[in-house]
């Protein structure tokens, strides 16, 4: 791709790198520097892109990695056990879901380990594939789909109307604080 | 397939690109027609992804994002352009710096000219060809007077009163159109001084030297300008003195 494509990566991507950036991060400001950064890189990295299909994953993989390494320079991780999380859906899941709070969700997602939330995040928003997702995870897509359906049942006992799984009751409108979930993967 | 697989595969289906391939959906799809329970869960995961697809992708995008990236893109765009230039100048200043101290080393390790054995070397050349002009017309071959060779001007035979005579010409080393020629008769040969002397013109002396020892058989006659012959003469040598 020419360096002059740069402003057409832009153009196509921006906003959906924000919105992944956001939901990543949990904050407009970080989001913000994440996609600044991505783009960033990407200019000094343009070479490197021969598939201008593949742009898009390319560009979430440069922004998943900026993300790591700003949390892992915060050592934000808190471990918390699996176990925290049900593995599948009861029985008395509401038929009909009303409208997701979209704070809401992003305390759910703030409460989920990197590990989890990444693929829930592209699974649902950007509608990438299980093999994207392993690929942009460099995971086996076992892993991914395990990972996903346990990431899934999370946020479904976190948001959905009903009985809390943990027996707490319907989820309050403010949230307990954050707790990470994940099964200790780094 | 029973329940507890059905509801594992719910959880992995996604309705708009189902990606489980046809051999599972097949046999799902078989179950839920079968299975109220698994089918009502099957509706609620559809419409918990509708929800969550919805809430996942609210998220409004800062109106002047778009202007910054492009300022930002323009400015680092702007910064490579300028690490290139400034590389590629670097590269072409380190060339030159190269060849300057290739050249430097080149000149400094090849042998250095000195210009007054270039002299010496025409002048020994000179020397040596007016030996061989008057050894070829049977004279001495030298002449008896150190002249400087590097004030030859030319030599040939003139001819002066009917009879060819060798003669050989030095310029003044004054830049003054000065000269001195020195014309040699054999012994026997009869000239007229005062003729050769006038021909030359008013400014210029004569003296005549009749060869001895080495230099018999020889007149040589020394026309020149100035007072005297010296400045024809090898200085470093001391000049000489006639035969």
């Amino acid at each position: 791709m020419p360096s002059g494509g740069l402003h057409e990566l832009i153009d196509a991507h921006y906003e959906a790198l924000y919105r992944y950036a956001y939901r990543l991060s949990g904050s407009a400001a970080d989001a913000e520097d994440l996609t600044q950064e991505t783009f960033g890189k990407a200019l000094a990295r343009l070479p490197q892109l021969r598939e201008p299909d593949r742009a898009r994953a390319w560009l979430f993989r440069i922004l998943r990695n900026l993300y790591l390494h700003k949390v892992r320079d915060q050592k934000r991780h808190k471990v918390v056990p699996l176990d925290a999380v049900g593995d599948l859906a009861g029985r008395d899941a509401t038929p009909e879901m009303p409208d997701i709070d979209p704070a809401k969700l992003q305390q759910a997602l703030n409460e989920l380990d990197e590990a989890f939330r990444t693929p829930i995040i592209l699974f649902y928003f950007e509608e990438f594939s299980y093999r994207d997702i392993a690929e942009q995870m460099d995971l086996p897509i076992g892993t991914v789909m395990s990972r996903l359906a346990r990431a899934k049942a999370y946020l479904r006992s976190r948001l959905a109307p009903g009985p809390d799984p943990d027996g707490g009751g319907p989820l309050p409108d403010t949230a307990p604080g954050p707790k990470k979930v994940t099964d200790g993967v780094p | 397939m029973e329940c507890r697989d059905a509801q594992f595969y719910l959880r992995l289906r996604r309705h708009a690109a189902d990606e489980l391939g046809p051999d599972v959906t097949g046999t799902l799809d078989s179950h839920l027609a079968t299975c109220a329970a698994c089918a009502a869960d099957a509706r609620a995961a559809l419409s918990f992804d509708r929800a969550l697809t919805a809430a996942m992708r609210s998220v409004p995008v800062p109106s002047g994002l778009r202007e910054k990236l492009f300022t930002q893109a323009a400015a680092k765009q702007g910064a490579v352009l300028r690490g290139k230039l400034y590389r590629a100048g670097g590269l072409v200043a380190a060339g030159l710096l190269v060849l300057g101290i290739g050249f430097g080393v080149f000149s400094n390790s090849r042998p250095k000219v000195d210009s007054q054995v270039l002299i010496d070397i025409a002048s020994n050349q000179s020397e040596q060809a007016v030996s061989r002009f008057l050894v070829a017309n049977k004279l001495p071959d030298h002449l008896p007077m150190p002249f400087d060779y590097d004030l030859l001007m030319h030599f040939d035979m003139g001819e002066y009163q009917g009879q060819k005579v060798p003669v050989i010409v030095f310029r003044s080393p004054n830049g003054d159109n000065g000269f001195a020629k020195v014309y040699i008769f054999k012994s026997d040969s009869r000239f007229d001084l005062r003729g050769l002397q006038d021909a030359q013109g008013s400014q210029a002396r004569a003296q005549v030297l009749v060869g001895q020892g080495a230099y018999r058989g020889a007149t040589y006659v020394f026309v020149h300008t100035g007072r005297d012959l010296q400045p024809f003469l090898r200085t470093r040598n001391g000049g000489g003195n006639p035969a």
